[in-house]
């Protein structure tokens, strides 16, 4: 439980946008995906990670449609569109010098 | 970017419109994931019971997640508000007495305040309906703050040659012309225009063509005429193109109609007929000159070489108006200033964008009518918002439980306020249509009762349901549901919830908030009031109106106008037929007594002045002393009532060739003989400074108004007919004692056999003509009566709504008292108390507000001054009557409260 950390303003969506990336994929995949990449270290809450599919399918960022899970359910699959996936490097790319930014700040002083 | 618009919009319209299935998805995802959740714990080797309690656990509030998810569809506001107001419309259905006089005050309100604002944008404001309208003007020259708009040909052509200016194009009216198509006759007023005239305004024919400058110098007889005078010479014939209609005799092909929108240059104006300029010569000569009502310059006869000022110089400008008159002023002091008493004439370019007003202007009579009516509906509104805020204030009070339990589980104030202000928006919506419905009505009424010689005023003024009354009331109806619903949700919604939650804290918690709506329905009183001392003022003084004394009678009074202008009669003199005439009509059964003068009492005729020497009196600059004269036949004063003080009447010695002799008015009277006794002047003689002929003065008669009955008779002379100059129209003047209608008939046959071919204008009885006379006296009275009745009820309504929830209130208070044994009557009296204490305060602030309003009318009132203490008194006990009238009800429920009831009410 300790080894869980919150995740930071903002950084939802940009998980969100990566792990779609990879292909499409339903609501539960992507947190569940999450979890495992971050070997168990982020938790997403469940109660912000639909609204957060929302307000990205809203953006026209992603798109949603109906399909069969791998047990033969239907399940609401979501997809990168090609503006979802040009907002991700834009964000992906910020995140990257921020890290870097941080990380210089935390070892020089 | 556009794109992005496009995708959220398309979202949002789906998850508004689709909610059912949006909702329905979010349900199947969100199972989905928690059994997808608990089929995974399965795998790990946890039984499917537990698995799927873990899973739930794990996902946490379904419901919250759901509120979220669709707070992030962006489609709260419009989903809530929706249901927000249906809720209210649930609401209304429930309480249909409250929304009833919600919905009926505010739609009389909008109703009545569309009404005057279509009036009053219709007869004050509205352009011309020709494109550009400002654009439009027409030259003037300024005479020491006398306008002129007529110019000379010559002039005219001058003035054109002024570089710079726009579009210069000449006309002129005639009136009184008669034009005749087979067995159809109509006597209108004509416009004589130059060929560029309809397209230098813009003017779009309806049917056919309109004139072309080839009309005009080729001499083409041909006419444009309006739709409706093409209704009323070919009545039921669609094919009016071509036809021949004559003018004097002289043949005229018909070659376009114009629409009724069309209505001249002038205001109120109208349009009848139009000839080219240049076929005037065609119709005789120059027949005299003048000005007719509109303030258009008149005359048959070609004067294009002339010097007469007959011409009526319409400008379409190519720059601003200023530029125009600099650029005129250049020319106009070598062209067409004259010096006259040492002054300057100046030039004026005069807009008519509103159209030319003439010298009559109606509209500027009609301005202090109309400020008095918009106030008046201002007030009206005000005291409707008082009413049915303090209406909400009381109710919302009622709510307050249902409020401070939403507002415990959590409701934002926000919400509740947006749902309180939202409740009232049917409301609103229902009075504003309704309101259309009213503005209708009421104005179909206001232009009914226009005075008649205004009545086409009514054409323009007819109720329409254009976007711009739509707009107006939809704008109006919101801002009022607004403006009287977020203050009472803000207090609403502003409360110590442990407080408003305790059952029983009714007493303390909602002091404040009645003390706001006993401040709307004092507000409403002290408006109320205003509006009621103005009606009772306004009443009284329509009273005194039709009870002055215009020095003539009124009674069994028939009168005829009698048009030589545009017959045969023009030429050939009508004087010498009007003996004939008087023989014919007094054989009229019924006829006693009868006589004809150029001028009758209100109705009107030719005002005519002479120029004579009175002693003692220096000339004025323009050549004055001018004296009002009316010529008459022997008989006329009689038949008129008009009453002779000393000396004769004229009789039928008095022609032509006998001695000059004249009537003074006792004002004229006293006025020559310098104020000694009138009766001093009999015998004495005065000369007209045209010709000098002595004339005696033979009769005194006394002071008439011919004018108006409102303002002071002005010193007059009568003359003989015969001894008058030139062509005299003249209106008859029948007294009878057979009623005045069941002679009309046979007066006017007479006349037509006496004089064939000749127009009778107008036939009225003095009753109704004087009656028209206090039409906008009776209009505004009716007006004021009518709004102020209407602010009374509602005042009614308002007090009642405050009392009855200050006794709802107290219920328990009162039943303590009559528990321990106070009377009904002093309970009576506590209900009461604030009754009389909210109406004398609404009457302290009012009365100093009324008597500031009332000031302002006071030039408009007859016989009262504007502070007349009778009024006042009147008013405020009429509004003390209502006032505990309506108090009454809930009064005497409390009195009779039993106790038992009462303390266990809550």
């Amino acid at each position: 439980m300790d080894a869980r950390l919150d995740l930071p303003q903002g950084t939802l969506d940009l998980l969100i946008l990566k792990s779609l990336s990879l292909g499409p994929q339903h609501g539960w995949a992507v947190s569940e995906r999450i979890h495992q990449i971050s070997q168990a270290t982020l938790a997403v809450p469940q109660g912000s990670l639909y609204p957060a599919l929302h307000r990205l399918e809203r953006r026209g960022w992603i798109k949603a449609k109906w399909g069969a899970s791998d047990n033969n359910r239907r399940a609401k699959y979501y997809s990168l569109t090609p503006r979802g996936r040009s907002q991700l490097e834009t964000e992906e790319d910020a995140w990257n010098r921020l890290v870097a930014a941080v990380g210089l700040v935390m070892k020089t002083t | 970017m556009l794109h992005d618009l496009w995708n959220d919009l398309r979202y949002r319209l789906r998850a508004i419109f689709r909610r059912d299935a949006v909702e329905r998805e979010l349900n199947d995802e969100l199972r989905f994931h928690v059994e997808r959740e608990a089929e995974r714990l399965t795998r790990d080797g946890i039984p499917a019971t537990e698995a799927r309690r873990q899973a739930a656990i794990a996902f946490g509030g379904v419901e919250q997640t759901k509120e979220a998810t669709r707070d992030a569809r962006g489609t709260r506001f419009i989903d809530h508000s929706a249901r927000d107001l249906s809720h209210a419309v649930r609401l209304a259905i429930k309480q249909p007495g409250f929304a009833m006089i919600v919905v009926l005050s505010l739609a009389l309100g909008l109703g009545v305040a569309n009404a005057a604002f279509n009036l009053t944008y219709n007869v004050l404001f509205a352009p011309l309906a020709l494109p550009h309208p400002e654009e439009l003007a027409v030259l003037g020259r300024d005479d020491r703050g006398e306008r002129d708009v007529a110019f000379s040909w010559n002039e005219y052509l001058a003035l054109r040659a002024t570089p710079g200016v726009g579009t210069l194009v000449a006309t002129r009216g005639a009136s009184a012309i008669n034009v005749v198509a087979g067995a159809n006759k109509a006597h209108i007023n004509m416009y004589f225009v130059e060929g560029a005239f309809f397209s230098t305004l813009g003017v779009r024919p309806l049917r056919g063509r309109l004139l072309t400058p080839n009309d005009d110098e080729q001499r083409v007889p041909a006419a444009v005429i309006s739709q409706d005078l093409a209704e009323q010479l070919f009545p039921g014939d669609t094919a009016v193109i071509g036809r021949t209609m004559s003018i004097r005799e002289v043949p005229f092909t018909v070659v376009g109609v114009t629409p009724k929108s069309f209505r001249g240059i002038t205001f109120p104006g109208g349009f009848s007929a139009a000839i080219p300029l240049g076929t005037v010569a065609m119709l005789g000569q120059q027949l005299g000159a003048g000005h007719d009502n509109s303030g258009m310059p008149y005359g048959i006869g070609d004067d294009r070489r002339g010097d007469k000022p007959l011409y009526t110089i319409v400008v379409r400008l190519a720059v601003p108006p200023e530029a125009a008159r600099a650029a005129l002023a250049i020319t106009f002091p070598r062209c067409c200033a004259v010096d006259s008493a040492g002054a300057r004439q100046r030039l004026e370019v005069i807009g008519i964008r509103n159209g030319l007003s003439g010298k009559g202007d109606f509209r500027k009579q009609a301005r202090v009518m109309f400020a008095m009516l918009l106030s008046g509906i201002a007030l009206i509104l005000i005291v409707v918002c008082c009413n049915i805020a303090s209406l909400l204030l009381v109710r919302s009070s009622a709510r307050q439980r249902e409020i401070a339990v939403r507002l415990s589980l959590g409701a934002s104030r926000a919400r509740l306020i947006r749902q309180l202000v939202l409740e009232s928006v049917p409301l609103a919506l229902a009075a504003g249509v309704l309101g259309l419905v009213v503005a209708s009505w009421s104005t179909a009424a206001l232009v009914r009762s226009l005075p008649s010689d205004l009545d086409e005023l009514g054409d323009f003024v007819r109720f329409q349901y254009g976007a711009a009354t739509l707009v107006f009331t939809l704008v109006v109806t919101l801002v009022c549901a607004i403006a009287f619903t977020v203050y009472p949700a803000m207090r609403a919604t502003r409360q110590q919830l442990a407080q408003a939650l305790r059952l029983d804290a009714r007493a303390s918690r909602s002091q404040k908030q009645g003390n706001v709506a006993r401040g709307a329905v004092v507000g409403q009183i002290a408006f109320t009031l205003v509006l009621v001392t103005a009606a009772s003022l306004l009443a009284v003084s329509l009273g005194n109106l039709a009870r002055v004394d215009g020095g003539f009678t009124t009674e069994n009074i028939a009168v005829a106008g009698i048009e030589p202008r545009g017959t045969r009669y023009e030429q050939q003199g009508i004087v010498p037929v009007y003996r004939q005439i008087l023989q014919n009509v007094s054989a009229v059964p019924g006829v006693q007594q009868l006589g004809i003068a150029t001028m009758v009492p209100l109705f009107g005729g030719s005002n005519q002045w002479i120029e004579i020497d009175v002693p003692g009196q220096p000339r004025t600059s323009d050549g004055g002393p001018w004296i009002r004269v009316v010529y008459m036949t022997p008989g006329y004063l009689g038949a008129t009532g008009i009453r002779l003080l000393s000396g004769r009447d004229f009789s039928e010695m008095d022609g032509a060739r006998g001695e000059r002799v004249a009537i003074a008015t006792e004002g004229f009277a006293r006025k020559f003989v310098g104020g000694r006794d009138p009766g001093s002047a009999l015998g004495r003689s005065f000369a007209l400074t045209s010709d000098r002929v002595s004339t005696r003065i033979v009769g005194i008669a006394a002071d008439a108004k011919y004018q108006d009955l409102k303002s002071v008779p002005e010193p007059m002379l009568y003359i003989p007919l015969e001894q008058a100059y030139g062509t005299q129209g003249g209106q008859l003047v029948v007294r009878t004692n057979a009623g005045p209608s069941s002679v009309m008939r046979p007066i006017v046959n007479a006349i037509d056999a006496a004089a064939p071919g000749i127009t009778v204008r107008r036939t009225r009885d003095m009753r109704s003509q004087r009656d028209e006379f206090m039409t906008l006296e009776r209009l505004a009275a009716r007006l004021a009566l009518f709004v102020s009745a209407m602010a009374l009820v509602l005042s009614a309504v308002g007090l009642y709504g405050v009392v009855a929830y200050s006794v709802a209130r107290r219920t328990s208070e009162i039943g303590v008292r009559l528990a321990l044994g106070a009377r009904a009557r002093s309970v009576l009296w506590l209900v009461a108390r604030e009754t009389v204490t909210l109406v004398a305060v609404g009457v302290g602030v009012g009365l100093p507000l009324s008597f500031a309003a009332n000031g302002a009318m006071g030039s408009q009132l007859v016989g009262i001054g504007a502070h007349d203490p009778f009024a006042a008194i009147v008013s405020i006990a009429l509004l003390a009557t209502v006032g505990i009238v309506a108090s009454m009800v809930p009064a005497l429920r409390a009195a009779h409260v039993d106790p038992k009831i009462a303390l266990s009410a809550d």
